[in-house]
């Protein structure tokens, strides 16, 4: 079964990469960029400020938003579940 | 005049005026004897970071013209590239960039941070004959173009008159300061007023927030997605519902509508347009009171700059035509490539031809409507905006996404529409709808609807797809 948190980031991403660029078999490992999602910088400031948004947190642009943790759905949903405690 | 390093705030931390000088001092000694052996331009990463300014200033006090590389190097190459064996200097903080310097076939020096505070004294900064940036490379490969340090004082200098001369402002930039208009708007902008600059590595909304928060800023640098991104973030819980921003937000591109107002709606100022191009920095803004700024129009010619529209500057077109953006200003490059090997702008009775289009109104108020390039030109001598159209359509109830391309002979184009929408709508009112916001020549024949665009791989419409379907129906 899908983690709630993974799933609502999921649905997050895949909202704002539309339905031409998500992947079918989009999983936590599918990349946000390039051979995933496709998204670029200013896709993934939307995903930061929808997914602040949804979950309630800030998140830091110099802690919190590396490329590590906007690497995939698996990095960023792990970043979000940190900063809920 | 002479002019020294403004204090920088820098994540949290102050550089002095005193300290930066310093810097830039012991740095400018550590390089000099190998910089005035040297027959070629040096090179510099100019990274949004208080080392990169120190360096700045003190290779702009030698005699070899600086190259302004960006911070991220990366896969990046310029047309033509930047000569062999070039020294790339690197303050302390972007010792990492050696290994993409090397590929770029640059010698990259590593400088190390003087063992003892360097006694700030006056020095003849801003004397270095010229500054190299490049080209965005929205159109190809980065060209280098060639500024002087006076025209970039003038460029800092040029909004600050036309707002009045602020005596306490302070600045933000959260632009790149390899970059014309992060270097003009940001870094000049605080050097010429001598006041102190926050710099932001990048664009960064919360510590932006912050900023304006502060209360003690009075001018702002960003972009259209920048104030897109302040306008609806999340604001801090226990701050106020209208938080404070700088008087003067300053944006290098036309904001939608929506952008503008929720912008406005928020922070209580307005956003203003300033239009300007690498070759020639800052050449219009909106300098208005407040009230009366219009965030869809780019303001009127800085001091010192005049703008005319049409084919040929020499016979310019009246208000409300379309037309190509020339510009005559004192700031105009002196030429692309690396000096002393300069390709001359090719100038018309000393006007500039920029790759925009746009209009004037009655009171000298420039709109620009795209770039020329993705202009059709009717049989009529018509110069009809796409990005225009696009906008116009786009605001019509139900419409999604337009591709607005010429279709047919290259001699007699005709302008066609195919438009994105996920229910059936009526085309007499769409074209209604156009007819109330667009002349009549910027009336496209061909409009088509489809439910879903044809795409690439990355998302973005296939343009050649979408003509090959528009010529089919046609």
């Amino acid at each position: 079964m899908i983690d709630p948190i993974q799933a609502r980031v999921q649905a997050i991403v895949a909202d704002i990469a539309g339905a031409h660029r998500s992947p079918r078999d989009a999983a936590a490992a599918t990349p946000l960029g390039a051979n995933g999602y496709w998204l670029d910088s200013i896709d993934l400031l939307e995903v930061v400020l929808a997914c602040e948004k949804a979950f309630d947190v800030r998140l830091s642009e110099v802690d919190d938003l590396t490329p590590d943790t906007l690497a995939s759905v698996g990095t960023l949903t792990d970043l979000i579940r940190r900063k809920l405690g | 005049m002479s002019y020294a390093p403004p204090a920088i705030l820098f994540e949290g931390r102050e550089w002095s005026s005193d300290e930066l000088t310093g810097l830039a001092l012991a740095w400018r000694e550590a390089i000099a004897s190998e910089v005035d052996r040297w027959p070629g331009v040096v090179a510099h990463a100019m990274a949004n970071h208080p080392e990169a300014v120190a360096l700045l200033f003190a290779l702009s006090s030698l005699p070899a013209p600086v190259v302004l590389l960006p911070a991220d190097l990366r896969g990046w190459q310029s047309s033509p590239p930047i000569p062999a064996g070039t020294p790339l200097f690197l303050p302390p903080a972007l010792h990492a960039l050696a290994v993409e310097g090397e590929r770029l076939g640059l010698r990259s020096r590593p400088l190390t941070a003087p063992p003892a505070a360097v006694r700030a004294r006056p020095a003849a900064f801003m004397t270095a004959p010229a500054l190299v940036f490049f080209t965005s490379g929205s159109t190809g490969a980065p060209r280098p173009v060639s500024r002087t340090f006076p025209q970039l004082v003038n460029a800092g200098l040029a909004p600050m008159k036309a707002i009045g001369w602020p005596a306490q402002a302070k600045v933000i930039v959260s632009l790149p300061l390899d970059r014309s208009f992060g270097m003009h708007q940001g870094l000049m902008a605080a050097t010429v007023l001598g006041r102190p600059l926050a710099l932001q590595r990048r664009f960064q909304h919360h510590a932006l927030l912050a900023l304006f928060a502060s209360g003690e800023y009075h001018y702002w640098a960003g972009t259209p997605v920048m104030a897109d991104v302040l306008g609806r973030c999340q604001l801090p819980e226990d701050g106020p519902r209208r938080p404070p921003a700088p008087p003067f937000c300053i944006v290098g591109g036309r904001p939608s509508p929506s952008v503008g107002e929720a912008f406005r709606e928020r922070f209580g100022v307005p956003l203003r347009q300033l239009y300007g191009t690498t070759e020639t920095a800052a050449i219009t803004m909106d300098a208005a009171p407040a009230p009366l700024v219009r965030p869809q129009t780019a303001g009127r010619p800085l001091p010192g700059v005049s703008v005319r529209i049409g084919d040929d500057p020499r016979t310019p077109l009246g208000p409300g035509t379309l037309g190509r953006v020339w510009v005559s200003t004192p700031g105009c490059t002196a030429g692309y490539g690396f000096p002393p090997a300069l390709q001359r702008p090719s100038l018309v009775d000393g006007w500039w031809p920029s790759p925009d289009v746009g209009e004037l109104d009655g009171d000298g108020i420039l709109t620009l409507a795209g770039r020329l390039d993705d202009c059709v030109r009717t049989r009529a001598g018509h110069v009809v905006s796409p990005a225009a159209v696009a906008s116009a359509l786009e605001s019509y109830p139900g419409v999604m996404e337009t591709v607005v391309v010429p279709i047919g002979p290259s001699a007699d184009p005709v302008l066609a529409v195919l438009l994105e929408s996920a229910r059936p709508l009526d085309i007499e009112r769409v074209r209604d709808h156009l007819a109330t916001r667009l002349p009549p020549w910027s009336q496209p024949p061909v409009i088509e609807q489809t439910r879903a665009l044809p795409r690439l791989a990355s998302g973005r419409a296939d343009r050649l797809a979408c003509i090959a379907r528009l010529e089919h129906t046609r």
